[in-house]
């Protein structure tokens, strides 16, 4: 299976929603700094990218895990992907995952922030913000972890019905 | 392999060049109205299916033809689709995306939203198809050069 977070940017709630899942951050605790720095520079460098799917790493049971930026076309873009599955008789299934609620505004403000003012406090509001939205992504990561098991034992119990 | 023509709505140009391609329509003469009515898919798709490719049939090369309507928005749809299907190891030479939304007639697009956003079809579809009748020559053209794209492709994989 492929999961993939999806959110206006690929690179914020998106990303660090795909990262909590797939363990690059840590579950309890904020990463490092240095971490949270390359997070702001990925953003600052791809955020505008929408579209591209964002490889993040493998998670607990070797699901591919990524992040998308899909601006506000989200339905469009899922539909497309999804029906990417029949057309080329892909088996994987692929299961998307809303991240835009754990956003705010502040990515927004950020990417467009075009003033040498606030470019030199971006890093800084950056920081507030994951800081901020951290604990919220992680829960809604465990969430999404949960209702994904709890899919795959319906699947293997009606498969084992069938049987 | 796999022929997406896409358009914003995917209910008219691409459904018309879908249609040139797979000699549904003429190439040699304009279409009469009537003919476009009888076309499958021609003005159908719904606002909620945008972005789900439609199959049309297949061409005499053995080339699957899709429909897909994407708004304004190529430049995130198309990425999308190529990355995911790059994440699943398809090689991109099975596909080949042609972008159907040539110079249309004003009358088209005003046909257009009356159909798929208004519901008003009684007017919009024969506003759509006077719209596509004065482009169709264009469409005729883009067709052509798929096509002709298409047979290069295929000498080429034959070469190799």
């Amino acid at each position: 299976m492929r999961i993939i977070y999806y959110s206006y940017w690929g690179t914020y709630a998106a990303y660090l929603m795909a990262s909590l899942h797939a363990g690059v951050y840590p579950e309890k605790k904020l990463p490092s700094p240095d971490t949270i720095d390359r997070q702001y520079e990925l953003c600052r460098r791809y955020a505008n990218q929408a579209g591209n799917l964002i490889y993040v790493g493998l998670d607990d049971s070797l699901r591919e895990v990524y992040s998308l930026g899909c601006r506000q076309h989200s339905g469009m873009l899922i539909r497309a992907i999804q029906n990417m599955n029949v057309v080329f008789r892909i088996r994987e299934p692929v299961r998307f995952i809303p991240a835009k609620h754990q956003e705010g505004i502040l990515p927004g403000i950020l990417q467009n922030s075009h003033f040498p003012r606030e470019e030199r406090l971006a890093p800084y509001w950056f920081h507030a913000w994951f800081r901020r939205h951290y604990k919220v992504c992680a829960a809604a990561v465990e969430e999404a972890k949960k209702s994904l098991e709890d899919e795959e034992t319906k699947k293997d119990l009606e498969g084992e019905k069938g049987e | 392999m796999k022929l997406f023509y896409c358009c914003y709505g995917g209910a008219h140009t691409s459904v018309t060049c879908a249609s040139i391609h797979l000699h549904y329509l003429p190439e040699n003469r304009i279409p009469e109205p009537a003919e476009f009515r009888s076309v499958p898919f021609y003005d159908k798709m719904d606002h909620c299916r945008l972005g789900t490719p439609v199959y049309v049939g297949t061409d005499e090369m053995g080339w699957d033809i899709y429909i897909i309507g994407m708004k304004h928005e190529k430049q995130l749809v198309i990425p999308a689709m190529k990355s995911y299907l790059n994440a699943c190891g398809v090689d991109q030479t099975r596909f080949l995306l042609a972008d159907a939304l040539v110079e249309l007639h004003p009358i088209t697009s005003i046909g257009g939203v009356l159909t798929r956003r208004l519901g008003i079809v009684s007017i919009g579809r024969p506003m759509t198809i006077w719209g596509i009748r004065r482009s169709y020559r264009k469409l005729v053209k883009l067709v052509q050069r798929v096509r002709k794209n298409l047979k290069a492709r295929q000498e080429i994989s034959d070469f190799s």
